[in-house]
């Protein structure tokens, strides 16, 4: 019935509205029909054609009138008078196109700057994987091995079947030929069955396809890698593709916008997790104790599953409860000897949770929430200054509009109605901003992302200007509306209309609160930009700091490339022959032109690569003593090296010779070099060389010191570090690096190695080919991301702050230029008037900086975590940035103080 | 000049569709037949009507078409819808329902 009644009346509705001019005409027509009938009806009865016609108007009782109370039957009313205020918005605004642009502009980069930031942390942070209700899904808080996976399977009674996965680096080759190494996840078989993801083209792993360890090479790519590399190829199925050495068949490909179970990291390879003793870089002592599959303590499987209906989180742990247990017992059993005690401690207590997996799991996520959540609070800061810009434009404008209010307001018009009138304009400006802001977005967000992917791992997000998007922007537009435009609005219409309408009176009782207000203002924009520009400078500094850090080592052309041959998973196997295409391969790089030294080690500075570690130290023996460094709490880490290691990365020899070949066999001397913060922990000041080091198993002779050298990050402290030469230890598939020195630019030398590594093993994969400066700046891509976004966000505040001081001191000349031409009338001079002016200037920057500093002290605690080499509240940035404001300030100010003392008094007081 | 609207909210609406009803006829036409039919006792004002009329119009019970009327004039011949008719029908009722109602009340018989 309701929609029936909606059939019929809309159309009318639509018809009042758009075709009012024959509404009109027709309205006008009926009842001058009326009143003609009455007329014709009135002379009939006797009455002269002047009477009659009196007497049906008077019956009438106006036609006006009747004519508006039909008009108000048409429920169209609001609609009407909203069409009209637009219409009349747009006349207004495009009447002064110079405060629209500014106010259009403004608002445009602030709401572009958070419709940016929300895009953003909705990707990260909000939105539900791309699968099959993905509300239902969840995962395990720790990670599993694959024997403890089976044991959670056995038991597992509240999901419909546990699913594992671990992300791996693939070096790939194609027909005999490397390719660039893709990011690849070994999943379980059900891993697809249980997202619900269906194939574009061939099948997805199943459950067959997941049984026996290394019984199953097939794999399924990713859609953006069959476009990418194979041209959407369809005869790609069934075709053979060469993963870390394996050869694999392609059986399926993924939906478009599928990204596996992480947020923010594409994999283009899935493959079972039965392949991991081939795909797997074993390293380290696990590799020693027998198949891969088979450890308890190879947890590197990161578990989830669907909860069968009506499960709760809750239940699912406690239904996991007993294969958790039974698992943390065997590893408790499995590490009881283990040389470090705390290790069996720490697994009998972990405990077991379960949590939602809707959005998947994300490193992106944790590297960059907080980033994320600092700088959302920033952007809004920056809208809000925005806001309080506009508004005192108004205000400003209002001012020039109070003749034509009051004459409004004279001629009957409702102040509600007014103000309609002012929120509408004030609306129609946010719009337009709004719509100016989703372009800037979209072009904030692809440089924030490219800022984002500096970092070692590549980021690939699904951002796209969704309904999401789109909501979250309308909704702020019409917000920074209501917030800048109803105090105006409602300042602007009371008024007091007997001097408003008289020309040149300036009301003073509204124009001092309407100052007041703008003042407010600007103290708080002042107060908001101090603390954006104090963060800004604290991040500058430790960008600053972190830049000029000592690292001991010159990354400065050095080229680091990471490289795979085939076997390196098990170096006791193949050590020879590793050994072999190794020493080649330095040879015949050191041999190129425009080379100075080549070498290899593991790890690689900064390149994110594991050491091995001695967690222990206490345990080492100094001259088949216990040593006298009892610090557990820094392990000792364990490096190995080729020769010139030392030479080509610049690391100071301090003592002592450096490792020669001979040093690189199993059946040489063994030796080892120690850093210099190892040699003061283990020999004090004693001299080292030639003393023995030992592990109760192997003795070493310590044949030099090295200068201390960070490997992972600026900011920590140095590492001690013990380096062997090259095969004494451990490495697994891939963990090698080859670093070069060159003479000059090293990026034309990559295709020459490249080259050269596939003219000695035509299998072996090459990673990470960049210049060893690029693994520094990728670690601090988080505080390069927050200083170039706080310092563009600081000075866009600090510019809007000026513009809306200068705004507002330049109507309060104008206003005043009566009061001015007064005083210089008595006597003032030029001088005593620029001080009146920038005095009543400095007293409210002087409030802004004063709130806006204690703000900023207590608030800049929360960007301590990145802070390096200062404390957040480190009183030279705060005062450089108190000083910066103020100097901005005081130019913005001296402007219409200047414009004040050129004020002719003669002119001013005739103008009165 | 009694308002029939002051009397009871909506009588005047079912007024009109009864009449309308009947015959379609111009809005000058629904007061004259409306007085005539109720035997000068009711009286529709036109500043009741008109607004009354366009009420109706745009709620889609009456429709409204433009016909050639006496003198070379056009005159706007107002005429009842399906959907009005059904309206009519649940008014009448409505009325009916409330009049005895009242008339009972009023006639009860003081003690």
């Amino acid at each position: 019935m309701r929609l029936r009644h909606w059939f019929y009346t809309v159309p009318l509705r639509l018809r009042s509205l758009f075709r009012r001019n024959q509404v009109e005409q027709e309205l006008d027509e009926e009842l001058r029909y009326h009143i003609e009938r009455q007329i014709e009806e009135h002379i009939a009865k006797g009455m002269t054609p002047e009477e009659a016609r009196y007497a049906a108007l008077r019956a009438m009782g106006g036609v006006e009138q009747r004519k508006e109370e039909c008009r108000d039957m048409r429920r169209v009313r609001l609609i009407e008078e909203l069409m009209q205020d637009v219409r009349y918005g747009l006349r207004t605004l495009r009447r002064s196109p110079g405060f629209t642009a500014v106010a259009a502009l403004t608002l445009a980069l602030g709401i572009g700057a958070n419709t940016t930031m929300f895009s953003l942390i909705d990707a990260v942070l909000l939105k539900s994987l791309p699968v099959r209700r993905p509300e239902e899904l969840v995962s395990l808080s720790r990670r599993f091995s694959y024997p403890g996976l089976k044991i959670l399977r056995e038991y597992d009674q509240v999901t419909t079947g546990l699913v594992a996965f671990t992300p791996v680096r693939l070096g790939v080759s194609i027909a005999g030929q490397a390719e660039p190494a893709v990011l690849g996840h070994l999943v379980s078989g059900a891993y697809f069955s249980v997202l619900g993801v269906h194939p574009i083209l061939g099948r997805l792993l199943g459950d067959g396809d997941d049984q026996t360890p290394g019984a199953h090479p097939v794999a399924v790519i990713s859609h953006g890698y069959w476009r990418r590399r194979f041209g959407s190829d369809p005869a790609i199925i069934g075709k053979t593709i060469s993963l870390a050495g394996t050869p694999f068949t392609v059986i399926g490909v993924t939906p478009p916008g599928f990204f596996g179970a992480e947020v923010g990291s594409s994999p283009d390879i899935f493959a079972p997790v039965m392949m991991s003793p081939q795909l797997m870089p074993a390293g380290g002592p696990v590799a020693e104790e027998g198949p891969l599959l088979e450890h308890i303590g190879y947890e590197i499987f990161q578990v989830f599953g669907r909860l069968k209906p009506g499960i709760t989180e809750a239940q699912a742990v406690a239904g996991l409860e007993a294969p958790f247990r039974q698992i943390r017992d065997a590893l408790v059993k499995r590490y009881a000897h283990h040389f470090d005690a705390r290790v069996p401690q720490r697994y009998s207590q972990e405990k077991l949770a379960v949590n939602s997996f809707s959005s998947g799991l994300s490193q992106v996520r944790r590297q960059f929430s907080r980033p994320l959540q600092i700088l959302m609070t920033v952007v809004a800061l920056v809208l809000l200054i925005a806001c309080a810009n506009i508004a005192n434009l108004l205000l400003a404008r209002a001012s020039g509009r109070r003749k034509e209010i009051a004459l409004r307001l004279c001629l009957g018009a409702g102040r509600a109605r007014l103000i309609r009138q002012l929120l509408t304009e004030s609306l129609l400006l946010a719009i337009m901003g709004g719509i100016l802001g989703l372009l800037f977005a979209s072009w904030g967000r692809h440089l924030l992302l490219a800022i984002m992917s500096t970092g070692l791992a590549p980021i690939s997000l699904e951002v796209r200007t969704d309904y999401r998007v789109l909501g979250f922007t309308g909704s702020v537009s019409i917000l920074t509306a209501i917030l800048f435009g109803l105090a105006p609005a409602f300042r602007a219409t009371r008024v007091d209309l007997i001097p408003a309408l008289k020309d040149n009176a300036r009301g003073f009782g509204g124009s001092v609160f309407r100052m007041r207000l703008g003042k407010v203002l600007v103290i708080s924009q002042v107060a908001l930009s101090l603390i954006l520009i104090a963060g800004a400078g604290l991040f500058i500094r430790t960008l600053y700091n972190l830049s000029h850090q000592r690292t001991g080592f010159t990354p400065e052309n050095v080229l680091a490339v990471r490289v795979e041959p085939k076997g390196s998973n098990d170096l006791h196997k193949n050590v020879a022959k590793l050994s072999q295409i190794y020493q080649t391969l330095i040879e015949r790089v050191s041999a190129m032109p425009g080379v100075k030294s080549a070498t290899m080690s593991n790890p690689s500075p900064f390149s994110s690569g594991r050491f091995n570690a001695i967690s222990f130290p206490s345990k080492l023996l100094v001259d088949g003593q216990p040593s006298a460094d009892k610090n557990d709490q820094n392990p000792a880490l364990l490096a190995q090296v080729y020769p010139k290691y030392f030479a080509t990365l610049g690391i100071s020899l301090l003592a002592g010779r450096d490792i020669q070949m001979t040093d690189c066999s199993r059946d040489a001397p063994m030796v080892v070099v120690i850093s210099k913060t190892m040699a003061r922990r283990l020999f004090q000041n004693a001299n080292p060389i030639g003393r023995r080091l030992g592990d109760g198993r192997r003795d070493y002779e310590v044949i030099s010191v090295v200068e201390d050298v960070r490997y992972d990050s600026l900011k920590e402290e140095t590492a001690s570090v013990i380096y062997f030469p090259f095969p004494n230890g451990q490495t697994g598939r891939g963990q090698m690096t080859l670093q070069v020195r060159t003479t000059g630019e090293s990026s034309a030398l990559v295709s020459a190695i490249r080259a050269e590594a596939q003219r000695i093993d035509d299998t072996m994969a090459m990673n990470d080919v960049r210049p060893l400066s690029a693994f520094i700046e990728a670690s601090i891509v988080q505080e390069r991301l927050m200083t170039a976004l706080m310092s563009f966000f600081g000075l866009l505040a600090m510019l809007l702050a000026a513009i809306g001081l200068y705004g507002v001191m330049a109507n309060s000349v104008s206003q005043r230029t009566h009061e001015i031409g007064i005083r210089m009338a008595l006597g003032a001079q030029r001088t005593d008037v620029i001080g009146l002016v920038l005095r009543e200037t400095m007293l409210m920057v002087g409030a802004g900086l004063i709130i806006g500093l204690s703000a900023a002290l207590a608030s800049t605690r929360l960007i301590a975590s990145w802070l390096y080499g200062l404390t957040p509240n480190d009183p030279l940035t705060m005062a450089l940035a108190g000083l910066l404001l103020l100097t901005v300030a005081a130019l913005a100010g001296y402007l219409p103080a200047r414009r004040a003392s050129r004020v002719d008094p003669m002119e001013a007081l005739r103008h009165e | 000049m009694s308002k029939p609207t002051d009397l009871v909210q909506g009588a005047l609406d079912l007024l009109i569709m009864k009449i309308l009803a009947l015959e379609p006829l111009p809005g000058w036409a629904i007061g004259r037949r409306l007085k005539q039919v109720s035997g000068d006792v009711l009286q529709v004002s036109a500043g009741s009507l008109y607004p009354d009329l366009h009420k109706l119009q745009q709620e889609g019970w009456i429709t409204a078409e433009w016909k050639p009327s006496e003198n070379n004039r056009r005159a706007k011949l107002c005429s009842l819808t399906r959907l009005g008719g059904k309206e009519l029908e649940k008014e009448a009722a409505n009325w009916n329902r409330l009049s005895a109602a009242i008339s009972r009340v009023v006639k009860l018989k003081e003690a």
